[in-house]
């Protein structure tokens, strides 16, 4: 199977990589245990920075369409197919447009929702750090 | 008369495989290369693929045929050398010596029978690097398969290219140790063959994973090179153990006299491994020139 890449696509690049494997898993064409190649083979193919593929690796990784085994390499999850059809960045958003609209009603100003946001988005990273 | 008759098969041996030496790599293998070269030029031309010719400029072809010829001439310059090395070891009544060192010559002569294929290869990556600094396709494809070493070669030449490697060295270390008065030799020796088996297979590794030389280049065609290279570089480690251990034994047991012919056959062992099978694996025919037209490369194919 063959994964291709737009590089004048709006859509970045590792955004790209992620919809092409998790729709492979969604229609067939790549089923659990199936092998991926290396992060750096797959970049050195693509002629793209290997960042750029870790990115791509490391969140189906987290969505669990992929799982690495260490040296052995990265394969398809056995419950990809049904981890495909979530998508987080859509999950987000529509939760994220609940809760303004909530805030909204309550009379919170887009002002002090931004403020309230950055303040939080600080805090976590400092509990983080 | 040879003044050992001993030295008669030896001396014949040395004759006929020097002059199977000339013949491959300054007639046959430069002649193949020019052809193929050729062939290239005027089949495929800049004004169709211009993606081939990255630094293609007005004059172009006049150039590129100069420099076939150049080459041509420098090859049959070193045929010639060659050939006068052999009338003079004739008429002068050469004999091989016994206590070895001969074999220096024949290693120089390969040296400067290797000078324009080096420069040949120079000028390949030198035309890679201008073909990735211009490339420009958008659209970007890869197969999403893992490649793996046993998939370019079979896991017995390899494992007989690590026992080799194991076996000479135990066999040096036997036969020279680290107490050897020249010590310095041995440690020279060790480090050199034992890089050169690390860069090998740092070399592979680059081909398989890294970056393509060629970013033009078609997948399929991708993986024969890179078959070509996993091949070549194995059984040259494989080559260079069996030589040096024969050679290390012709030291040990006095048989020095067969270190010219044995030299020799190695050089050309190389060489046919080496561009024999690159020539044999890549016919071109089979290679995928639609890649370098000026209308393709930048379209996805359906997977």
């Amino acid at each position: 199977m063959q994964i291709f890449i737009n590089i004048d696509d709006p859509e970045p690049l590792f955004a790209q990589l992620i919809e092409q494997i998790k729709g492979a898993v969604t229609n067939g064409r790549l089923v659990a245990g199936d092998a991926l190649p290396s992060i750096r083979q797959l970049a050195g193919d693509l002629d793209i920075n290997s960042k750029t593929v870790a990115k791509a690796y490391r969140l189906l990784e987290r969505d669990s369409v992929i799982q690495t085994k260490g040296y052995r390499g990265t394969f398809i999850h056995p419950d990809a197919v049904a981890n495909s059809s979530i998508d987080l960045a859509a999950w987000v958003s529509s939760t994220f447009a609940d809760t303004i609209a909530t805030f909204r009603k309550a009379g919170v100003t887009d002002s002090e929702i931004r403020v309230a946001f950055s303040n939080v988005m600080n805090n976590q990273n400092n509990k983080g750090a | 008369m040879p003044t050992s008759i001993a030295q008669l098969p030896v001396l014949t041996i040395f004759y006929v495989v020097f002059l199977s030496q000339i013949y491959l790599l300054s007639v046959y293998f430069p002649g193949k290369i020019i052809k193929r070269m050729r062939y290239v030029l005027t089949n495929f031309p800049p004004e169709t693929f211009p993606k081939l010719y990255p630094a293609y400029h007005p004059g172009f072809i006049v150039e590129m045929q100069r420099k076939l010829s150049f080459y041509k001439g420098v090859s049959a310059t070193t045929a010639i050398v060659g050939l006068m090395i052999l009338t003079g070891m004739l008429v002068k009544g050469y004999r091989p010596s016994m206590q070895g060192g001969d074999e220096i010559f024949v290693l120089f002569y390969t040296m400067l029978q290797a000078l324009p294929l080096i420069y040949l290869e120079v000028q390949e990556f030198r035309q890679f690097r201008l073909m990735r600094l211009t490339y420009a396709a958008k659209v970007r494809r890869a197969e999403l398969a893992p490649r793996r070493l046993f998939d370019f070669i079979s896991p017995l030449y390899v494992l007989l290219a690590v026992v080799l490697y194991g076996l000479w060295l135990a066999f040096y270390l036997n036969a020279r140790g680290f107490d050897d008065p020249q010590v310095e030799e041995v440690y020279a020796t060790l480090i050199l063959i034992t890089g050169m088996n690390v860069a090998y297979a740092g070399w592979i590794a680059r081909m398989m994973y890294g970056k393509k030389l060629d970013p033009y280049k078609a997948q399929a065609d991708q993986l024969k090179q890179i078959g070509v290279t996993v091949k070549t570089l194995v059984f040259s480690s494989i080559g260079i153990s069996i030589f040096l251990m024969l050679s290390q034994a012709a030291d040990q047991y006095n048989f020095e006299v067969f270190d010219p012919p044995l030299a020799s056959l190695y050089m050309q062992l190389c060489m046919v491994l080496s561009l024999g099978i690159a020539m044999k694996m890549q016919d071109l025919d089979d290679i995928d020139f639609d890649v370098y037209r000026d209308d393709t490369a930048s379209l996805p194919k359906e997977a």
